[in-house]
């Protein structure tokens, strides 16, 4: 049946506007994480491509951190951290568009912990390295 | 003696008949903490703003008309408790007609479009139509949409990309549900962005209805992928 809500809400009538919009917030780190990986993807195939093509060799003279800036451990936490709440997002809708019932408060807090731990690890063994 | 307070309200103004730009103008309002919104806006006219412009009808969540952005969420005025701050706005993305005014010629005028009426293959036969309970429920449930457009005002997609608003998708689900209807409702849906919806469930958390018009997308993307042609709905 299509009428009950796929997502459990917190809900109070009277109180909308004190509330905070959920799915906003979900969409809007979900958009951020996936620019945060596009730009990841396009620095380092530039990096990778000042590496091994001649003519672009120069680049690492003017900004010699684009071969090494993916072992940066918060480079990692913070592109892990993406991905990981990018997919999990992802598979969260798609689970919704299947039938799934979540949560949806407890889904994002889930989603979020889940790339926060990610990053947490990145960092801790990324200072321990 | 009943407990008081102060509440400090900025209220969207604007007149395009008459020239006046857009801005907001300060008021503050004594009155009781339970008040709500509508209230607040009454007070503010009655007392401070004579000219002030804005709708209601019922003044208990059925008519739909006096759906304002209280700090930027879009609520029912009627409805929502009044905040020690608060600022009042019209609801977007809708032309302004005057101050809290929107003008829903243009919502209207798709509405008609949709012909969001119960078409049939052969003229009504004069008898009840025989509809499952459970699928009975679920039409009337979507027919309790009151159109105050809250849903299509917090909805992103629709300020984003070529989506007409969850409160459409409600209204061509009612029918695509109902078995004597035979209109192409998913594919009016697809035609009208079905496939632009984020599903954030923003739509849901708000919809005074207690509707879910983000699980009616959902339910209309599987009928496109699973059923694509029942009631003869092929898009």
């Amino acid at each position: 049946m299509t009428t009950r809500a796929a997502v459990r809400l917190p809900r109070d009538s009277t109180r909308q506007a004190e509330g905070l919009l959920l799915g906003e917030i979900g969409r809007v780190l979900n958009r951020w994480s996936g620019l945060v990986i596009l730009a990841f993807v396009a620095v380092h195939v530039v990096g990778q491509a000042a590496l091994r093509v001649d003519a672009l060799y120069p680049l690492l003279t003017v900004a010699p951190l684009l071969a090494s800036f993916q072992g940066d451990a918060w480079v990692r936490a913070l592109l892990f951290a993406s991905a990981t709440y990018h997919s999990l997002y992802g598979a969260r809708l798609i689970a919704l568009e299947l039938g799934a019932r979540l949560s949806q408060r407890g889904s994002l807090v889930t989603t979020i912990a889940a790339a926060l731990a990610v990053a947490l690890r990145e960092v801790v063994v990324g200072a321990w390295r | 003696m009943t407990e008081q307070r102060a509440m400090r309200v900025e209220v969207f103004r604007c007149d395009p008949s008459e020239g006046v730009a857009p801005h907001y103008e300060r008021y503050t309002v004594e009155g009781r903490p339970e008040m709500r919104v509508l209230d607040v806006i009454r007070s503010i006219y009655e007392e401070q703003a004579g000219d002030l412009a804005f709708q209601y009808a019922c003044r208990n969540g059925r008519c739909g008309t006096c759906g304002v952005k209280v700090n930027g969420t879009p609520v029912l005025a009627c409805q929502e408790r009044a905040k020690a701050t608060m600022r009042i706005e019209p609801l977007s993305p809708f032309p302004v007609l005057r101050d809290l005014v929107v003008d829903r010629g243009e919502v209207e005028q798709r509405y008609l479009e949709l012909e969001l009426t119960v078409l049939r293959e052969a003229p009504h036969a004069g008898s009840r139509d025989a509809v499952e309970p459970g699928r009975a429920r679920e039409i009337g449930t979507l027919g309790s949409c009151i159109s105050c457009l809250i849903c299509v005002s917090a909805c992103p997609a629709v300020a984003e990309r070529p989506f007409d608003g969850p409160a459409f998708m409600v209204q061509l689900r009612r029918l695509n549900r109902n078995p004597a209807d035979r209109g192409p409702r998913l594919r009016q849906a697809v035609e009208h962005g079905l496939l632009e919806c984020f599903g954030c469930d923003i739509c849901t958390q708000l919809c005074p209805a207690d509707i879910s018009p983000a699980d009616v997308i959902r339910g209309f993307r599987r009928d496109l992928v699973l059923r694509p042609v029942a009631h003869g709905s092929r898009p």
